[in-house]
């Protein structure tokens, strides 16, 4: 087995037994990307050899006096390139911020560094994390690890497609309406979003503040739960993190989940759920069945208008926070442009791709006088109805399981005309942002094309160690985990 | 020909705070430009708000003041629009629900009391400075520039906004400097108008003659001062009953003031009036005021003015006018007060505890009040009489004697207060004037030289010889050589020409170098004269 292709667990073991070291994880890490990224176009920016060497040499260098070591430390990790990186630039894959390099690091970059993590380089997303395919990216689409051929998901594709492939051994993307949970159903791997208030967001850049959380992505189960411990908690810089502690997230398997009480709702396995989904998910129900859960239906009264909802909450509150990027203090201005107006809106017409104008003009007219009580306010009570639906759902269950996407991984362009179609890929996903509460998606099988299938386990506001703790006892029993694709070499377009 | 009108205000003030509202950037005037900033300040991507509790208390303050109803769970709302010094591209202030609502500005408007409704009270951050700066020889020829000084972004402001219950001029300036005069002495602002510390905005509207309904409102901003608030109501009230008298409608419009041209310009119009599009601030968690924190806040909080003034009517016995006076900027109260205590101190009417350094530090506020009063519950010897005549004596001497010398001087109060003239010092003055040690021009005298030297005034007494002549046997001495010196005008004052009286108490006083005592000096006049 190569070094690129072991999980979290098997990395940290390795490093702690002393059969490599960090400077060899680097190394491997660096010849996968190498080897991979012509066809995937995961990063954005690969940091310097000679500063991940030297980075990597000093905690091997620490490691050998004895010191203690973070619980991540020498582990490469791919950082999605909306979060502020000082030192690295973060561009939001947006021609806008072209050039930018931001003064600070967002807390969950330091939290990263405090536990010994070596950050490889920045992932390439859908521009300002608005998609669900990883094409709408100035620096050009991400390709699925399993077949270059179709997307990864998006938004966060690149930390997805850079762990799917071995790039880096853990990521960091954000979840917004399943920006982490989507793309790593698309290729394969675990992927969190954690409660709303749980990791700060200071640093992140806001596409919908209301929903955005930086979520974790790993091959395994306890590397995307060591990963998000490292990164939580209250922080004095967001107003809207929780002070609640942050429990074990990591722990052993017991191949027991008697009393533990799953609900499936039937729109879970219904129409427009492809059947090859559908057949994965379910097995993965008899899985925890046989482990001694609780299986029951469940229904979600209004989960039918989550996605509407969701758009218009989250569109409005995206149309206010690009207001800021007017080409005249940082990022790239216009060429040519003379003149207040001229310079904010040539900047704005053309560093703005497609995706995101479509949004902000939504946005816009959602806020606008006379619009905003049947628009803005109408999506807000819907939201709080959903909610309502999973806090008396969560009264008789501990987590909910549902397919993480209705189909596995589509192709390039298959949905470049129909951004509809788009948005309601997203059904299974959106509802836990609309709700504040914690998901996750993990592999259960590949379809019959050999594409992964995503399950997603839900669990209430704050009660991360349940999700994981079904998530890990499924993972142990399946005995599926994916291999590291073999990545075809493709031409890519620009 | 003259109507009625419908006037009302939102007053802005920047709030006193250490740091800005929602970063740890501090607070400050001058300096470099952009010196002050942190990425939340400048709405870098991905910096985020995060409220500062100070902001809010000084809100608390202003809601008290003026017996607003505190919103116990208000929300921050944002103000979405663009502007080159609003970097995030909206302002986060409080919309749909405030701070506080109602409450109300008292107002005296030439001896007629009148209530200003105030509409609600909320906290918001203010905006940067663009400076429009000329360059020339450039490549695209000369033109002008705009600079941006982010230093003032995220300012803490607290506005006030009032009903339109204002119907002319005089009641305007009159809401204007009496709000003014109250958040000066909450001190919740540095309330210099000059440096835009404190920004009025009004709106005005005609009513109606025949219906008495309210016209169309146009509003007014940027107002920096209460002349220039003045003179752009008198232009927007002749500008519309011009446009009435000529038959035409009042359009709502928004007018910008240029004080140097004396005239309001339209900002913008109805048809491209700004759409906002507030919406809840989801950053910010809400704001949640209880009763304790609102209790913390009454505490420490200073007395407004009209409760300042009737509290020295009611514990000093000072006339209202008085009281009024002295009340109109609280240096003078403050220093009042403590040379008053100070004073009652010298004289042994009080115990030392009355001067307690602690209360002088929190002023006039609850906490200090309270320790005051039981110093007075505790005062002895001291007659119903004694208290309100030292008092008056010690207002007499603050506002007149020290004010007179600040004037010719041109020192500020509080500058001579800190300095040269501490209360306790000031008092001991007052005190050899009250003991009769010095007659009124030594008093005089004795205040100059206390002000430019640092020696104890009983050895500033002592060195410029200034102790008052009481004894009878030398007045009678003065005043017998005074008679034989001017026989003329003693004849004349006989033959009924009274106002030589004066002439010759002047001699006597000049005689004695300023020393004797005026009051014995008549009286030995008048015995030796045989006149009554
Ligand atoms: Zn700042």
């Amino acid at each position: 087995m190569e070094l690129h292709e072991l999980t979290f667990s098997e990395a940290r073991r390795g490093l702690e037994e002393g059969t490599f070291s960090a400077r060899d994880l680097v190394e491997s890490a660096l010849g996968r990307i190498e080897g991979v990224e012509h066809s995937l176009n995961a990063f954005i920016r690969v940091r310097e050899r000679d500063d991940l060497l030297v980075e990597a040499g000093k905690t091997d260098a620490a490691r050998a006096r004895g010191e203690e070591l973070g619980p991540l430390a020498g582990i490469p990790v791919a950082v999605k390139d909306n979060i502020s990186t000082r030192g690295l630039g973060t561009t939001c894959a947006s021609r806008i911020l072209a050039g930018y390099d931001p003064p600070y690091d967002a807390t969950a970059v330091e939290r990263l560094r405090d536990a010994g993590a070596i950050t490889v380089g920045k992932t390439n997303l859908d521009e300002f994390a608005m998609g669900s395919s990883n094409e709408h990216s100035a620096y050009g689409a991400v390709r699925n690890p399993w077949d270059p051929g179709r997307v990864p998901g998006g938004s966060s594709g690149g930390s997805a497609a850079a762990v799917a492939a071995g790039e880096a051994v853990l990521a960091l993307g954000t979840d917004t309406g399943g920006s982490v949970r989507q793309p790593a159903g698309f290729c394969g791997i675990v992927g969190v979003k954690p409660s709303y208030g749980r990791v700060s967001r200071y640093g992140l850049v806001a596409f919908a503040s209301s929903f955005d959380q930086i979520g974790t992505m790993s091959r395994d189960v306890d590397g995307a739960a060591e990963l998000l411990a490292a990164i939580s908690g209250a922080d004095s810089r967001d107003a809207t993190t929780s002070e609640v502690d942050v429990p074990e997230y990591t722990g052993l398997v017991t191949g027991n989940l008697s009393g533990v009480r799953v609900g499936v709702p039937r729109e879970s396995t219904g129409e427009g759920v492809d059947p090859e989904v559908a057949e994965a998910v379910l097995a993965a129900v008899d899985v925890m069945r046989s482990l001694g859960a609780d299986v029951d239906e469940l229904k979600l009264e209004h989960s039918e208008h989550a996605v509407a909802s969701y758009y218009l909450v989250a569109n409005a509150e995206a149309s206010s926070n690009l207001a800021r990027y007017d080409g005249l203090s940082y990022g790239h201005r216009a060429q040519g442009a003379d003149g207040l107006d001229e310079i904010v809106v040539r900047t704005r017409s053309e560093d703005f791709g497609a995706e995101v104008k479509r949004r902000i003009m939504l946005g816009t007219y959602a806020l606008a006088s006379g619009y905003y009580d049947d628009y803005y306010l109408r999506a807000q009570r819907v939201r709080t109805l959903i909610a309502n639906d999973f806090a008396s759902a969560f009264e008789r269950f501990d987590v909910i399981v549902t397919p993480t996407s209705p189909t596995p991984a589509f192709r390039l362009r298959e949905h470049a005309d129909d951004p509809l179609a788009m948005y309601l890929s997203d059904v299974f996903t959106v509802p836990a942002n609309l709700a504040g509460i914690a998901a996750l998606s993990m592999p259960c099988g590949l379809s019959s094309t050999g594409l992964p299938v995503g399950l997603q386990i839900t669990a209430n506001r704050f009660m991360e160690p349940m999700m994981f703790r079904v998530a890990r006892e499924y993972e142990a029993a399946s005995g599926v985990r994916l291999r590291v694709p073999e990545v075809k070499r493709t031409e890519r377009d620009a | 020909m003259m109507r009625d009108v419908a006037i009302g205000f939102e007053v802005h003030a920047q709030l006193a705070t250490v740091t800005k509202i929602f970063c740890a950037c501090a607070n400050e005037s001058g300096g470099a430009p952009n010196s002050r900033v942190c990425p939340v300040c400048l709405g870098l991507p991905g910096a985020l708000p995060v409220l500062n509790r100070e902001a809010v208390e000084l809100g608390i303050r202003v809601a008290l003041a003026l017996e607003s109803d505190i919103t116990a769970r208000s929300s921050f709302a944002r103000k979405n629009y663009f502007y080159p010094d609003l970097p995030k591209g909206y302002q986060i202030t409080q919309h749909r629900t405030t701070l506080a609502t109602g409450g109300h500005v008292d107002v005296d408007v030439q001896g007629t009391r009148k209530l200003v409704g105030i509409r609600d009270i909320h906290i918001e951050e203010d905006a940067g400075k663009t400076v429009h700066a000329p360059f020339s020889k450039n490549a695209r020829g000369s033109g002008s520039v705009g600079l941006v000084d982010m230093n003032r972004c995220g300012v803490p402001l607290v506005e006030i906004v009032s009903e339109p219950d204002i119907s002319s001029i005089e009641e305007a300036d009159a809401y204007l400097r009496k709000l003014y005069q109250i958040l000066i002495y909450l001190g919740v602002t540095a309330g210099e108008l000059h440096r835009g510390n404190v920004r009025f905005d009004t709106n005005v509207s005609i009513r109606n003659a025949v219906d008495g309904s309210l016209g169309t409102p146009c509003e007014i901003k940027n107002l920096n001062s209460f002349k220039s608030a003045g003179r752009a109501l008198l232009f927007e009230i002749e500008r519309q009953s011009r446009v009435l008298d000529a038959g035409g409608t009042i359009e709502h419009e928004t007018l910008l003031w240029d004080d140097r041209a004396e005239r309001a310009l339209p900002m913008r119009s109805k048809e491209e009036a700004s759409d906002y599009r507030y919406f809840p601030e989801p950053d910010l968690g809400d704001l949640v005021i209880g009763d304790d924190w609102i209790d913390f806040v009454r505490r420490f909080m200073p007395e407004p003015p009209d409760e300042h003034a009737l509290r020295f009517r009611n514990w000093y016995g000072l006339r209202d006018d008085t009281a009024r006076v002295l009340t109109a900027e609280p240096t003078v109260a403050i220093y009042f007060e403590d040379t008053l205590a100070n004073l009652l101190r010298v004289l042994g009417l009080a115990p030392d505890s009355i001067v307690n350094p602690a209360s002088r530090l929190l002023a006039i506020s609850v906490e200090a009040r309270e320790k005051m009063s039981v110093v007075f519950s505790e005062m002895e010897g001291i007659s119903p009489e004694r208290l309100p005549e030292l008092a008056e004596v010690t207002a007499n001497w603050v506002t007149v004697m020290v004010g007179a010398w600040v004037n010719e001087n041109g020192v500020d109060l509080k500058t001579l207060a800190l300095s040269c003239l501490p209360a306790a010092r000031l008092a001991e003055v007052i005190a050899a004037r009250v003991r009769g040690t010095v007659n009124e021009p030594a008093a005089k005298r004795l205040l100059v030289a206390a002000i430019d030297s640092s020696e104890p005034v009983d050895e500033l007494l002592e060195r410029l010889d200034l102790t008052q002549v009481t004894d009878a046997s030398t007045i009678e001495t003065l005043v017998t050589d005074v008679l034989l010196l001017h026989p003329a005008e003693v004849e004349r004052l006989r033959a009924g020409e009274e106002k030589l009286i004066r002439f010759l108490v002047g001699q006597v006083m000049k005689h004695s170098g300023g020393k004797a005592d005026p009051v014995l000096v008549g009286e030995t006049l008048a015995k030796l004269l045989g006149i009554e």
